[in-house]
C-alpha cells in the first residue's frame, strides 16, 4: 500500500460538504470515512473535485447503513461486506488484498444501556474475526478499523479480549496475540490513547458535560482507529489528530464543539506509510 | 485385522443417512444458488458459535451469497441457528446480522422438524426481498462479466 491518508468524520446526518471539502483538500486525504452521512449530497462532491480536476469515487454497492467511503480514483479500494454496523473495504495492491480497512459505527450509548453496547460490540469483532480469517489465511493480518465506537477506549467493548482487544501498548499489541481464556486472541494498537489527556483545549472527538453517572469526563473519544500490529511501525504519528478547524470553519468554539453549525463529532485523521 | 465397531461403513453411507437433516438442505440450497447462476453469485457459509447463555441454540450458519465479479463481495442472505445435540428444532432469522441477533433473538422462523424447515427456507429463498438482493447482485456482476 502505498502512503495513505485517510479522513473519518461522524457527519450529525448533516449535508456538511463545504467543510468537508475543506477538510479533504488541506489534509491531502486519499480515503473518506463517514459516518450518519446518510444526508451528504455526495454526487455535488464528486462534482465538486471533478470540475477541479481530480477523480473522486463513491465505494459502496448495496449499503444498508449510514457509513459512506470515497476515495481518490487511484486508490484501488471496493467493498467487501456492508453491514447495519459495520463496512469493510479491500484495499488492493496488484490484485492481492494489501489492506483491510472497516468502517464502523456502532451503537449509541443513548439507546442502549453499556452492557448491550459492549455484548454488540464482542459479537461484530468476532464476525469480523471470521472475515479476516477468511482474506488473509495464516498470512500476518493488515487490518484497519475506523469510526464511531460510541465507546472510549477504556470500554470494555474496545479493550477486552472478548471485543477488539485494542490496547494501548504497542510493545504488547506487537506481540500480535494473548490466550484469552484458551482462546488465541489477536490484538490491535489504538494510539487514540496518545490523544486523550493532552493539555490542551480538545482532548476527545466528543463533547458532553452532562455524563449520565456524573463523571468528571467532558472529551470522550468515541471516534477511534484501531490497527493491527502491523502498522504500528507505518503509523505517521506526525499526521495523526483530532481536526479542530479548517482555514474557514472552526469546529470548536468556546471551548465545546459547535453541532449546532457543525457535527456534534470532531473529525479524525491518520496516515499509514507505505509497506 | 484392526476391529470396526462403528454403526456406518462410510462417507456416503453417512451422506445417504444425513440427506434430510438440516445442514444438508442448506448446504444443497447453497450449492444450488451457483449451478442456477452460472457461477455468477454463489453461497457461502460461515460458521459462528454462540456464547450468549440467553439463546437457547449453540452454533450458527450464516448463509452469505459471494459475487466475484465483484471482488467476492458478500452479502448476508439468512442466518440458521441450530444445537450440535440434535437436528431440530433449528430458528432462521432474516435481514438480521448475528450480532443484532445475538443483542434481541427474535427470529422470524423457528422449525420444530423437516417438513416445517423446508416450507420456511422455500418461503425465505423466494421471497421478495431475497429475489431482489439476488437480483440486485446478479445484474450488477452481470454487467461487469458480460
Amino acid at each position: 500500500m502505498r502512503v495513505i491518508k485517510v479522513l473519518f468524520w461522524n457527519l450529525y446526518n448533516k449535508n456538511l460538504i463545504s467543510p468537508l471539502i475543506d477538510l479533504i483538500q488541506e489534509n491531502k486525504t486519499d480515503v473518506v470515512t463517514l459516518a450518519e452521512a446518510t444526508n451528504l449530497d455526495i454526487s455535488a462532491l464528486l462534482n465538486h473535485f471533478k470540475l477541479n480536476g481530480e477523480d473522486w469515487k463513491d465505494i459502496q454497492f448495496s449499503s444498508t447503513n449510514d457509513i459512506r467511503v470515497l476515495a481518490k480514483k487511484e486508490v484501488n479500494i471496493i467493498p467487501f461486506k456492508e453491514e447495519k454496523h459495520y463496512s469493510i473495504y479491500k484495499i488492493k495492491k496488484n490484485e492481492y488484498v494489501d489492506c483491510l480497512l472497516i468502517v464502523v459505527h456502532l451503537l449509541s450509548k443513548m439507546n442502549k444501556s453499556n452492557e448491550v453496547q459492549y455484548n454488540r460490540a464482542y459479537n461484530i469483532a468476532r464476525e469480523l474475526n471470521k472475515y479476516e480469517q477468511e482474506l488473509f489465511g495464516g498470512n500476518e493480518r493488515r487490518t484497519i478499523v475506523v469510526g464511531d465506537f460510541n465507546m472510549q477506549p477504556y470500554e470494555s467493548g474496545i479493550c477486552s479480549g472478548y471485543g477488539f482487544n485494542a490496547t494501548m501498548s504497542a510493545f504488547h499489541a506487537s506481540k500480535k496475540t494473548r490466550k484469552v481464556n484458551g482462546e488465541i486472541t489477536y490484538f490491535y494498537y489504538n494510539p487514540m490513547w496518545a490523544l486523550m489527556g493532552a493539555n490542551k483545549c480538545v482532548q476527545g472527538s466528543y463533547y458532553n458535560s452532562s455524563d449520565k453517572d456524573d463523571n468528571a469526563i467532558y472529551w470522550y473519544s468515541f471516534d477511534s482507529v484501531l490497527l493491527r500490529p502491523y502498522y504500528i511501525e507505518k503509523f505517521n504519528w506526525d499526521y495523526f489528530s483530532i481536526v479542530e478547524k479548517t482555514e474557514r470553519y472552526n469546529f470548536v468554539t468556546n471551548t465545546i464543539i459547535d453541532k449546532s453549525r457543525y457535527s456534534d463529532h470532531l473529525p479524525i485523521k491518520f496516515e499509514i506509510l507505505g509497506g | 485385522m484392526a476391529m470396526d465397531l462403528w454403526g456406518f461403513k462410510d462417507t456416503r453411507e453417512l451422506e445417504k443417512n444425513t440427506s434430510d437433516y438440516p445442514e444438508t438442505i442448506l448446504k444443497e440450497q447453497i450449492s444450488a444458488l451457483g449451478e442456477k447462476t452460472g457461477f455468477v453469485l454463489y453461497g457461502k457459509p460461515i460458521y459462528m458459535r454462540i456464547k450468549e447463555t440467553e439463546v437457547e441454540y449453540g452454533a450458527a450458519t450464516i448463509f452469505n451469497v459471494v459475487v466475484p465479479a465483484l471482488d467476492d463481495y458478500n452479502k448476508t442472505l439468512l442466518i440458521m441457528y441450530s444445537n450440535f445435540e440434535g437436528n431440530y428444532p433449528v430458528a432462521i432469522s432474516v435481514g438480521k446480522s448475528f450480532a443484532e441477533d445475538m443483542e434481541d433473538f427474535r427470529p422470524q422462523y423457528e422449525c420444530k422438524d423437516l417438513d416445517s424447515f423446508k416450507e420456511a427456507l422455500k418461503k425465505i429463498l423466494s421471497s421478495n426481498e431475497v429475489m431482489e438482493m439476488i437480483k440486485t447482485l446478479y445484474s450488477k456482476a452481470n454487467m461487469l462479466v458480460s
